[in-house]
């Protein structure tokens, strides 16, 4: 269908206010923010597809006739909400429609007798959580992204927060969800406590990444709201794998704390002050709940990592984390990096706590060799699990011309998916796999890939769903 | 061409806690806020390495190196000033702060055993920001001094310095040795190194001199700023709404 | 205690004087001169009834009214290798600190004069006491009010004998002026230039954004070069000036001169509003004087807001280009 064809449809669907083709709005809810794009805006340069139009519907009614008719007429649609994107996730498809839900943003109700919230898809995390903490709750959801998300793009990408070792991801936190299919039938899944009635469907959505359905409506988890009991720690620990056994002592001891970080020695004196002594790691710990049992997690905690021979830093390192941990929300598009000559990121993948150690020797031995102009790689463990944990890597290359940035960005990312896959890990921990990542898919899934193309096929024959995530297209 | 550029490395003022402006004396503990180069500083050091890059370019021959009184020089600070291109760097082991005179003493002390073709320094730097130093090191070395400077360009043997004070622009030819602070400066970060180069410079560390210090100044007193006013906030549904409600607070001036 | 004030202006002679006398009034000084080492034309130059006498360079040599028997002789030797206005001055002022047993010089901040009085403090052997924005009672005493680290703080430092303060006041002392002072003449000492040749270029004017009744500000959240130019245009309309924040002059949207902010211009406009910067220390030490400050960011929970009169939250770029088009139509209705 014809751009200017396709746009009039739209706004006689749902309206002339929820449509546009303006070239400017276009750009901004095409903006991802993955470093290369970051670097070639910086730059004056604009290598992003253009979409034929971005349409905001308001509500599942609207959502459902938009799908139906790009369904119909064949036209890619590219859905988002917050556009706090780093993966090339929500990057629409030439020609395509941006599909954006972020005038969906109606809270709908607050279960307080049952603990759940639900909101629409563009609800602003932050206003949620703002909303909730008001009210002694909290989503217990702190992703980097929370001054920018949305709910709907933080359940389509599978997100995590920073507190995830008390709460869990995004997947452990929906109850309930309301979705859109490319036919345009609208489906709910109701809230249950747990239920023993076939797959939990719930999780065909969480991480779909906007390929199979667009996600309109959440029921969340709440939890109470107690910053005042949280206990902080700060510790130094001599090297990224004794600091990495300490959390895995502490997961296998069954200590829950909320946040569990583990960062190495450059990250240590580049972002903690050099606070800790010389090469050493530092550990950031902070556990809440009931009062009591915050102060006893700390406690325990503490003990396992003295057994380590940690070095107790006190609390101060982690209550200037805890204020400061967002700020890189505010800075996407300066172009700090950029002025430096410089293309910036970071890649999070995850293992089993065999392998984990080992793919980030191999990253950081490896790097060095096979990316001329790197600047700086690092790590830190953020999320851990009682059968292994993340590493988010932060790299920095310099970059001589913007046409070079995604090469030079790309070489790096594919030397961390490489040893990842290498050590049977994963190479996307919780920033969805994107379109930059697609490429891996099939030997992140292996022989279960097919299950994706299967439910892919089922749900969305006509391949009009955001295309280019997950699966591989076929040429 | 001997360049040496004095610099700074300071907690990282944004991040530092309220409660310790409020409680702040000379010994309290800021490290937690991370350290970063004074902004003057930077651009000092970016234009010290241009100007070596540049004379070694026309086959002059040409060192840098980065000087700075401080008893704790973080690691990577040191090493990011190898990587980008210092020859050396040069740590004066005491911590002066709020006394200008002595920071001038001791920088100029050691420069003068050097001798300087060069002196960079950035403008001010924290905590005190007095704009002083720069200054009083010319004095002690009978040397020379621009303020104010944004870039600075080799040109036979001489020096051709940026200056921009009040509303122009000078631009001095002069010979070395002179000392010249740098203000503010389109030139505002310092180079970043690759990892390979940061590699190759292995374990290269700072030469730490002795420098024995006079005490601080005594009664000095630090309050905490309070810049709160009585905020009221004006409602804006759109960027038009919000335009309107700009007028509406400018009053008088629309 | 015997004070002198030094004040350096190219223009404004009388402004400047205000500036410092505002300082002078809170150190109970026992006799002050005022010397004057680059002023053009002081022959009807009102001071305050407190200035002893004024001291004025070989421009105003020819001075009508010089006070009789004291054109006093620059001694021999003065002359040094280097030095170009500043050491000149600085070597005046230290033969007249000198002479007349100074024991503090209050001189007012600036390229040249803050050059002038560290030269000063270090030939006469004084304390240089910079950034001086007000002279406040601690203790009981005296005290230099000065901002450090990045303008959290307030530092204050006892005002003694052998200082030389150079100060950046934020107020302006706005009682009469109806004295004459005697004038003396003192000649500016030879001294060699320490550069081989000067050009001198014009660049965009940073000190109408210290005068300016009101300021408009541009911070990171205007996002580019195209906010800033109609934030100068707006200005212009409105009658008063635009500056942005030094991290958007560091992205290159608008020249560094006129940058707001500790490391650039302090102006103390009656109305100032600032689009797209957070509140940073270090940017309000520039605007923090203004008599109503209005912000306007998208962040609600962006530290200016506390910081100001008004907050609106909104998207700079576009409430700068609505703001535009409203004037533009407001101009097109008068026309």
């Amino acid at each position: 269908m014809e751009s200017s064809a396709l746009v009039q449809a739209l706004a006689e669907l749902i309206g002339e206010d929820q449509v546009s083709s303006d070239p400017a709005v276009l750009r901004e809810c095409s903006r991802d923010y993955i470093g290369f794009r970051q670097y070639e805006r910086g730059d004056g340069k604009f290598w992003e597809p253009k979409a034929a139009c971005v349409a905001w519907p308001r509500n599942s009614v609207e959502v459902s006739s938009l799908l139906a008719f790009l369904n119909a007429n064949g036209a890619d649609a590219a859905p988002r909400t917050g556009g706090s994107c780093v993966s090339l996730g929500s990057e629409p498809v030439e020609g395509g429609v941006i599909v954006d839900g972020s005038r969906m943003n109606e809270l709908i109700e607050l279960n307080e007798k049952d603990l759940f919230v639900t909101a629409s898809c563009g609800v602003s995390l932050e206003y949620l959580e703002n909303y909730l903490n008001n009210r002694g709750w909290t989503t217990g959801h702190f992703p980097q992204s929370l001054p920018m998300a949305q709910i709907g793009g933080l359940v389509a990408t599978r997100s995590i927060g920073q507190f995830s070792t008390l709460y869990g991801g995004i997947e452990d936190m929906v109850l309930g969800l309301e979705a859109v299919l490319p036919d345009g039938r609208i489906i709910k899944i109701k809230n249950v406590p747990r239920r023993s009635a076939g797959p939990d469907l719930r999780q065909i959505f969480i991480g779909s990444e906007g390929a199979i359905g667009f996600i309109t409506q959440v029921s969340l988890k709440i939890f109470r709201y107690a910053p005042e009991n949280r206990w902080m720690g700060a510790f130094g620990i001599d090297t990224m794998h004794k600091g990495l056994d300490a959390l895995r002592e502490i997961m296998s001891a069954g200590w829950h704390p909320a946040v569990l970080r583990l960062h190495d020695p450059v990250e240590m004196e580049r972002d903690f002050g050099n606070i800790a002594p010389e090469g050493n790691c530092i550990l950031l710990v902070i556990a809440e709940g009931p009062k009591a049992l915050a102060a006893a997690t700390g406690e325990g905690v503490k003990e396992i990592l003295k057994g380590f021979g940690a070095a107790d830093l006190g609390a101060r390192p982690v209550q200037r984390w805890l204020i400061h941990r967002n700020d890189v929300c505010g800075r996407l598009d300066h172009f700090d990096y950029y002025k430096m000559g410089a293309v910036a990121d970071t890649c999070e993948i995850s293992a089993t706590w065999s392998k984990i150690g080992e793919i980030y020797d191999a990253v950081l031995e490896r790097l060095p060799q096979e990316s001329e102009s790197l600047v700086v790689v690092s790590g830190h463990s953020s999320h851990s699990y009682t059968t292994g944990t993340n590493i988010y890597f932060s790299f920095g290359a310099m970059v001589d011309k913007a046409e070079n940035a995604r090469p030079i960005y790309m070489n790096i990312v594919r030397v961390i998916m490489e040893e990842t896959l290498k050590r049977g890990g994963s190479i996307a921990h919780h920033h969805g796999s994107g379109k930059y990542r697609t490429q891996w898919m099939p030997q992140e899934h292996g022989s279960s890939y097919i299950l994706l193309e299967k439910i892919k096929e089922a749900l969305d024959p006509n391949r009009i769903m955001n295309k280019g995530v997950l699966l591989k297209i076929e040429e | 061409m001997e360049i040496y550029v004095c610099f700074k490395a300071l907690p990282d003022f944004e991040q530092v806690f309220p409660d310790d402006w409020n409680q702040f004396t000379l010994g309290t503990d800021l490290d937690y806020a991370g350290r970063i180069l004074g902004s003057f500083d930077e651009s000092a050091l970016e234009i010290g390495l241009r100007l070596k890059d540049k004379l070694l370019f026309s086959g002059e021959a040409a060192r840098c190196t980065a000087l700075t009184l401080s008893r704790r020089l973080p690691a990577f600070i040191s090493r990011s000033l190898f990587a980008a291109g210092f020859d050396e760097v040069v740590q004066l082991d005491a911590d002066v702060e709020f006394n200008p005179e002595e920071t001038a003493r001791l920088l100029s002390d050691f420069l003068k055993s050097a001798p300087p073709g060069m002196v960079l320094a950035g403008l001010q730097a924290g905590f005190a920001d007095s704009g002083a130093v720069p200054a009083l090191i010319a004095c002690r070395l009978g040397l020379p001094f621009f303020s104010c400077v944004e870039s600075i360009e080799p040109l036979d043997g001489m020096a051709e310095i940026k200056r921009s004070v009040d509303s122009e622009y000078r631009i001095v030819k002069a010979r070395p040795p002179f000392v010249a602070a740098v203000g503010n400066s389109p030139v505002s970060t310092l180079r970043a190194a690759t990892l390979r180069h940061q590699l190759s410079c292995g374990n290269k560390k700072p030469k730490a001199l002795p420098a024995d210090s006079a005490p601080p100044i005594s009664a000095l007193h630090f309050q905490a700023r309070d810049e709160r006013r009585e905020t009221t906030m004006l409602p804006a549904e759109s960027s038009a709404d919000a335009a309107i409600m700009i007028l509406k607070a400018l009053g008088g001036f629309s | 205690m015997k004070l002198a004030l030094a004040a350096f202006p190219s223009a404004h002679l009388e402004k400047s004087i205000r500036r410092l006398w505002g300082l002078a009034l809170g150190l109970n000084a026992d006799k002050c001169s005022l010397w004057l080492p680059s002023a053009s034309d002081v022959g009807n130059l009102r001071v305050p009834s407190g200035i002893s006498h004024i001291w004025a360079g070989p421009e105003t040599a020819s001075a009508a009214n010089c006070e009789a028997g004291f054109v006093a002789n620059c001694e021999a030797g003065f002359a040094t290798n280097c030095g170009g206005f500043a050491i000149k001055c600085a070597i005046w002022m230290e033969h007249l600190a000198k002479m007349e047993g100074v024991d503090i010089v209050l001189a007012e901040s600036g390229a040249a004069s803050s050059e002038s009085a560290i030269r000063l403090s270090y030939r006469l052997g004084f304390s240089a006491v910079s950034g001086l924005v007000d002279v406040s009672l601690f203790n009981g005493m005296p005290c230099a009010k000065m901002r450090a680290a990045s303008s959290h703080l307030d530092l204050f430092r006892p005002i003694e004998k052998n200082q030389v303060l150079i100060a950046r006041p934020s107020k302006i002392y706005s009682g009469n002026f109806d004295s004459f002072a005697p004038i003396r003449i003192l000649p500016m000492p030879d001294v060699e230039a320490d550069f081989i040749e000067e050009r001198i270029l014009p660049r965009s004017k940073a000190s109408s954004l210290e005068d300016a009744q009101l300021l408009l500000v541009g911070g990171r959240g205007i996002k580019g070069p195209a906010a800033f130019k109609r934030l100068q245009e707006i200005a212009g309309k409105l009658g008063g000036a635009a500056g942005l924040t030094r991290a958007a002059a560091i992205n290159g949207w608008g020249p560094m001169e006129l940058v707001v902010g500790q490391s650039g211009i302090a102006a103390s406009p009656k109305a100032c509003v600032v689009f797209g910067a957070s509140g940073a220390a270090a940017f309000m030490a520039g605007v923090e004087d203004s008599e109503r400050l209005i912000a306007v960011n998208n962040d609600p929970d962006a530290p200016i807001f506390s910081k100001s009169d008004y907050g609106i939250i909104a998207d700079a770029p576009s409430a700068i280009e609505r703001l535009e088009e409203i004037l533009s139509d407001a101009d097109k209705g008068c026309g």
